[in-house]
């Protein structure tokens, strides 16, 4: 018998002793108070296993999200007329038209 | 069908409260969860609140994933976690672990002690890692390979721990070898 075969044999010679009956009354209390407990209190222990790469990519998004909210605002410039050209509106008393026919009037016209 | 293979399914069911799946899955690995709670700890009761702590843990959520090793290995896994924090925990209070090696006598224990309890001294004078070892690869029969698992380390590290452990057991456990070379000891 070889050196190892013999140290294992010795070392079978110490027996680990049976688990009380005592213990199996005990784990089932324990897994009958563990169902017991209603699905909202369980959902404050759940776990949700999500992969690393995942979770980098919805923190990132959520990051560029957050900063486009947050960007200031750039004040909007006023457009500046083109030279030699006057842009008016008036549209005091306006009225739409009654069957959709539209009629072109000559601003000198209207003024007549 | 492999009994690994129905380990996740028992398990699956068992959260979802079927108390027989439960059961079954305890029945089937609440000893050796034991003897390694118990060879690790050295006390019974010790061992016995680890494996219903491991258990109830399991039911909790623990994370375990068919893809990275059998629900074996996983609840290995959670008893060795238990296991050591409580034998840290003694260790520190007791500041035994430190005297064990130089208190532990061979030959003047032979006199007095059957062989079992010599061989429980040895073992349990050897250094936290490889004891785990040595338990894992000798009395639960574990391959290298899930050890390694278990314990979170590569395998040439579980083979460097079984090999120190063995080493040292030989030189210790000498005065029970000899006898056993000739044939005394069954």
């Amino acid at each position: 018998m070889s050196e190892f075969d013999l140290l294992q044999k010795v070392l079978r010679e110490w027996e680990a002793p049976e688990p009380s009956a005592a213990l199996d009354a005990r784990v089932r209390a324990g897994f009958r108070a563990a169902r017991a407990h209603a699905p909202w209190r369980r959902l404050w222990t759940a776990r949700v296993s999500v992969p690393v790469p995942v979770l980098a990519a919805v923190l990132l998004l959520l990051a560029v999200a957050w900063a486009v909210e947050l960007r200031p605002e750039m004040p909007r410039r006023p457009v500046p007329p083109a030279p030699g050209v006057v842009t008016r509106l008036e549209a005091t008393g306006f009225q739409p038209l009654p069957d959709g026919v539209a009629q072109v009037v000559p601003v000198g016209d209207g003024k007549r | 069908m492999y009994v690994d293979e129905i380990d996740p399914g028992l398990l699956a069911r068992a959260r979802g409260g079927d108390e027989t799946a439960f059961l079954t899955l305890y029945q089937r690995h609440r000893t050796p969860a034991f003897r390694f709670a118990y060879r690790l700890t050295g006390s019974a009761s010790a061992a016995e609140d680890i494996v219903q702590e491991c258990f109830l843990a399991l039911l909790g959520g623990a994370g375990f994933d068919a893809r990275q090793g059998s629900l074996r290995t996983y609840l290995f896994g959670i008893v060795r976690h238990l296991a050591l924090k409580r034998v840290r925990l003694v260790e520190r209070e007791t500041e035994e672990a430190g005297n064990r090696m130089a208190e532990f006598d061979p030959l003047g224990d032979l006199l007095t002690s059957e062989r079992a309890a010599l061989v429980e001294q040895a073992v349990d004078a050897l250094p936290l890692l490889q004891r785990e070892a040595l338990i894992l690869f000798e009395y639960e029969e574990l391959s290298l390979e899930e050890i390694a698992v278990v314990s979170g380390v590569a395998v040439g590290a579980v083979k460097a721990r079984l090999f120190r452990a063995r080493e040292s057991l030989r030189r210790r456990l000498a005065p029970l070898l000899a006898p056993c070379s000739e044939g005394s000891c069954g």
